[in-house]
Formats: C-alpha cells, structure tokens, sequence
C-alpha cells in the first residue's frame, strides 16, 4: 500500500464508469469522469432509479465497475481481491445509510466503537475509545445519550452512526441520504454538523441524495441521470 | 472482524431473539434428555438383566426350549410344562465335573411373590453381577422348616421384618391361588437388595414345599392338613425339582457336560448355558430397543428441523444487520461465521440443559419409582458412544446452520449496503 499524504492526493477518481447488471444489455450507471480532492465533498444527486444504490456499491467495493474505474485514496478498488476491499472499506471508509444504522441489540457506544473492532487501523489511530466516541456524538450535537439505541429518535440515530462512521479518522464518508428522515431544519443542521466533523479530521464526505436543496453545502455535486427510463431502481 | 469481536456479536444478536432461540433450545435439549434417556435405560437394563447370574454354567431343567428355561427358573416367568425327577438332581450331583449345584422348585406364592424352594446351596453358591453371593441384610439362612427368607423387595413392598409370621399359597395367581392354611412360616431372614428376581421372591427349603403340599393332588388341596410338628418329623424326601443351576469344577467342560445331561439316559433333560441365552433372550428384545432410538431419532430429526427454522426466520429482519456489518468491512465469509457460532453456542447450551434435564428427571423418576430405578446411579456418566452421540448432533446442527449461513451470505453479496426491505 502505498503511503497516503491527505491534501496532495484524491480522493476519488472514477474514470469512464460504467455498470449494468448481469444479463442486462442496457448500462445501468454510467459516470464519464469525476475526481475530487481529499478533504473536498462531494454531492451526487439523483432521483431514484437513477442508480444510486448502485453507485453506493460501487463506491464501497461492494460491486466492482465492468468498464472503466474507480480510484478512491489512489487505489483501483478492482486490482484489489474481495477481502483486500473489504479491509479497505473497514480501514479508509466511514458508511451512513439512510436510516436503521444501528444494531438495536448494541448500545449507542457500543455501534460507534463497532468501526474500530472492524478496523485495527482505525483502532491505532484513537487513544481512548469510548472518550472519542462520546466527543464525537457532542461534536455532533448529542451531549448524552442513552444505553438503549432502540428509545433514540431517528435524528439521534442518524448522529450515532455518524460518530460511527467518522470515529478511526477514516479518509472518506460515503452518506446514503443521511437525511432524508430528517425534518428541514434537523437536516440542515445535521450536514453542517457532519461538515465541521468531517473537517476536523480532513474526510472528504460523499453524499448521495435525492434533495438538492442539500447542493448548496458541497463545493462538487454530479447529477446522476437514468441510463435507463425502465428500470425499477435496483 | 476478530473471531472474539463476532462471538461477542453473534452471542448479543442472537441474546436479542432470545424468546425463540430459548424455545428451540429447549425442544432440542428435550429431545438430547430422550436420547441420553434411552441409550442409559437400555445399557442399565441390559447390564441389570446379564448381572441376574454370574458364575453358573449350567441351568439344567426337563426338556424344552433353552429361552423358555431360562425364563422361568431364572426370571419365574410363565411355567415349567414338566418338573424334573428329585434322583435326576442326585445323579447331577455324583458326575464328577460338577462342583455344586442349586436346586429350584417353583409353584407357590406369597400375595404374588414368588416362592422358591431351594437349600442352603443357594446362599453358598448363587452369585450374581460381578461374582457377587447373597448378603443378609438381616437374620439368616433357613434352617426350620417353618423357615422362610424374604428379598429385599418383598420385605420393602409389605415391611416384614424380622419374626414375622406368613402363609404360602399354591399358584401364582394372586386371586386364584389357594392359601396353605395353618402352615404358618416365620421370616428369618433378609436378603440385601441384589437388582436380580431373587429381590421379589421368598425361600423356603425344599422339604417345607413338599410338607405343606401333603396329601394334595393335581393341584387341589387335601382334607389332611399335617400339624407342624409331625410336618418336621415325618418331612418327606421332596419328589420333583424345577430345576437345577449347575457349577463346573472346570468351566471348559460346560460344553462336554451340557452334551452329557441332554443326552441323560433316565428323563429328557435339558442343559443351557445362560449367558449365551441371556444373550440371545436379550437379541430378542432388540425391536423394542430399536423403536426407542427410533423414536429418540424422529424427535431429534424433529429438534433439528426447529433449530433450521429457528436460523432461518429470521433472515428478513436480519439482512439490515447483515448490511451494516458489511458496510463496516466485515467479509462476506464473517456473516457465514456468525451463524456458525450462534449454531455452535444454540447446540453447547442445548446439550447441557439437555444433560441436565436427563439427571433432573432421572431422579425424579428414581424418587418416584424407587424399586423400578433403585440400581441406576444418581448421575450416571455418560458412555463415549453417547458423549459421541452428542458430537455428531452438534456437527449436524453446524452443517444444517451452513444452510441459512450461506443463504445470509448470498443475499449480502446481492443486497451489498442496501437491502430491499
């Protein structure tokens, strides 16, 4: 692996993307070309069955691209073996979805320190874990939190698994619409609170989101289009 | 992911569907009771039945099939259909490879026990289990005629003691036997508990069966009662046995003197060799042996199938769990192992509640039934065949949780990050 120096590098590079499923004669996803620096952020917007979930897998190492590329940190994610992507995810990659982000059978804490016991790299990078894990949730803008993640309200949720997502100083934050079960102003407060975050650990934050009225806070944005007007959004 | 990190998860998510994984371990560890149940039942009873005689080569009886011999001089089931000639048992006792003998002579009861007329041989010769001989719990060998001693059984069922004063009566049919009146025997002695048919039966010497059954005839009582005291004076030679249980001086004669005493040139008689006929008595039992472990298998089959439906329910509500694991690096191959640790632990657990619900019940039964289950131990050890018995449903189980493992695990490579719910 080669050494990662943060400012200098991209952080993502997708290069003449292209992704259809199995079978499926028609591209699903297709993204000519798009580079962001590390520490810069990035909003993909697209309605649904544009690709996004797609677009996510790919991003994740989940799936890999049948033509063209996807470089995140300098790496092409397909010269990679399976568990070489898997590590990478776990060690480079912070991921919040759309919502149920946590394991309901963990506490709250317990979800956040789930990244380091993936990532002993992530592990390496934090003194003391549950300390940073509470920092994290006040950076975020929940200074107490409950044992129980069950009784957390969906915007209480949605911070865990920021914290999740961000505890290790992972390079890049993939964000699956974070917010959509978040009411406007929760929303808003939300990105600007993730940004300050994610800037204090120089993460470049990939958000994919059906609202562009989120736009306004990314430097890039790209607008995924539907390849295919048939398709049924996988 | 560490392996100790995913038994820490797989342990809390499955603590977290503990309502069904509860149930299903109980109806696996149900079924492991049953199982362990039956194979120490039938090892006990085996064991139980094979130890009624040790150290008897030869039963010897009037002409019949050897099963049938065996069961009734040994097990005093059904009857013998001819009795043996009293100068039969005296020539048995002149061959010279023969170093004792026990006569037996059946008929009578007392209120459904059975009564056995016999010498004092017996409590010299008889052994039982390991070469164990007769112990006197208390009192001791019969020396009157009017002597009887009790089994173990029978003094706990009716608590004689010791003195007490008994009647014998012709048959074994309690409501049709015809009472001995005004023969009154007195218990001199008790045997220990021994775990063989000698437990439920009395013994009296063979002059007192043939005093008391003077003047009778074809099995109807006589007017002519004997006083007792010119019972003891006049006490006839007895005319008929049973049969005989035979020591050899050399047990690698058993076959030549076998051969010899069904070749007996006075009466048709009939040697047997009763470990070999235990043995194959015990053969005959074998359907009923193996319907048990049929029924143990179906309940297991039963069991296993649960705990396949209990792994694979809950694969929908699970796929989230499954996604966010991913999504934080885990390999595909982690949610494989997460079912195979939760399997292991659902097996480890239903395993030892299993074990332990079998000694619980065990016990109770042996509080319930004490004369049925007074020989089986408290907490008998498991065999390596049934230690290994448990093995083999724990790598069952294992390879049934390979199923839904590799269903959760096809389905994350498909769902990735994003499951359709």
């Amino acid at each position: 692996m080669m050494a990662l120096s943060p400012n200098v590098q991209s952080a993502l590079e997708i290069d003449r993307l292209q992704f259809s499923w199995p079978g499926s004669s028609k591209a699903l996803l297709q993204v000519p070309e798009l580079k962001i620096a590390q520490g810069e952020h990035l909003f993909i917007e697209g309605p649904s069955g544009s690709g996004k979930s797609t677009l996510l897998n790919l991003l994740s190492g989940i799936l890999l691209p049948q033509q063209g590329s996807i470089r995140l940190l300098g790496q092409d994610l397909a010269e990679m073996k399976n568990a070489q992507r898997d590590r990478f995810r776990a060690d480079h990659l912070g991921i919040i979805f759309q919502q149920f982000n946590l394991l309901t059978y963990l506490t709250p804490i317990e979800n956040i320190l789930l990244s380091l016991q993936a990532s002993p790299q992530k592990a390496a990078k934090v003194e003391n874990a549950s300390r940073e894990a509470q920092a994290l949730l006040a950076q975020l803008g929940l200074s107490s939190v409950q044992n129980n993640s069950h009784s957390l309200s969906v915007g209480q949720q949605q911070r865990v698994a920021a914290a999740r997502a961000l505890i290790g100083k992972p390079e890049i934050i993939l964000a699956d619409e974070p917010t959509s079960a978040l009411d406007s102003d929760h929303r808003h407060r939300f990105i600007e609170q993730l940004f300050q975050t994610a800037a204090s650990a120089n993460a470049s934050i990939i958000f994919v989101s059906h609202d562009h009225s989120l736009k306004s806070h990314f430097e890039h944005s790209f607008r995924l289009t539907p390849a295919a007007e048939e398709n049924d959004g996988i | 992911m560490a392996f100790s990190s995913l038994i820490r998860l797989a342990l809390k998510s499955a603590w977290s569907r503990k309502a069904t994984l509860i149930l299903s371990l109980f109806s696996v560890a149900v079924s492991i009771a049953l199982l362990i149940g039956v194979d120490q039942l039938r090892n006990h009873t085996k064991a139980h039945f094979m130890n009624s005689l040790s150290g008897t080569d030869l039963i010897v009886g009037a002409r019949s099939g050897p099963v049938n011999l065996l069961l009734y001089s040994l097990f005093h089931l059904g009857e013998a259909t001819h009795n043996i000639d009293y100068q039969s048992y005296l020539s048995l006792q002149k061959m010279p490879q023969i170093d004792w003998t026990i006569p037996l002579s059946l008929g009578d009861s007392h209120r459904g026990f059975q009564v056995l007329g016999t010498n004092q041989d017996l409590y010299r010769h008889y052994r039982y289990a390991d070469k164990q001989a007769l112990q006197f719990a208390a009192g001791k060998p019969f020396n009157d005629l009017y002597d009887v001693v009790i089994g173990s059984e029978v003094a706990r069922r009716f608590h004689y003691s010791l003195g007490h004063k008994l009647t014998l009566a012709h048959g074994m049919n309690p409501q049709h036997a015809i009472e001995h009146k005004g023969q009154i025997f007195t218990v001199v002695g008790i045997l220990e508990p021994t775990g063989t048919p000698i437990d439920d039966s009395l013994q009296v010497s063979l002059k007192a069966l043939e005093a008391i059954h003077v003047g009778w005839h074809n099995g109807a009582p006589s007017g002519l009662t004997l006083t007792p005291e010119l019972a003891r004076k006049l006490a006839p030679q007895p005319q008929t046995l049973t049969a005989v249980l035979v020591g050899l001086k050399n047990p690698i004669m058993t076959f030549k003197v076998q051969r010899k005493i069904n070749q007996f040139a006075d009466e048709p008689l009939s040697a047997i060799l009763p470990g070999a006929t235990l043995a194959k008595f015990w053969k005959t039992l074998g359907m009923f042996e193996k319907s048990l472990w049929a029924i143990g298998a179906l309940v297991l089959a039963a069991a296993l199938l649960n705990i396949l439906m209990v792994l694979l329910a809950p694969l929908n509500e699970r796929r989230r769990e499954i996604a966010i694991l991913r999504a934080l690096g885990c390999h595909a191959g982690d949610v494989f192992k997460l079912f195979a640790i939760e399997t292991a632990a659902l097996m480890l657990s239903a395993s030892a509640v299993g074990i332990a619900l079998f000694y619980g019940l065990l016990n109770l039964a042996k509080y319930s039934f004490p004369q049925v289950l007074q020989f089986m131990p408290s907490l008998p050890l498991l065999t390596t065949q049934e230690l290994a018995g448990l093995g083999l449903l724990g790598i069952l189980a294992l390879a049934l949780s390979l199923i839904p493992a590799y269903i959760a695990y096809k389905r994350s490579l498909h769902d990735g990050l994003t499951p359709k719910l």
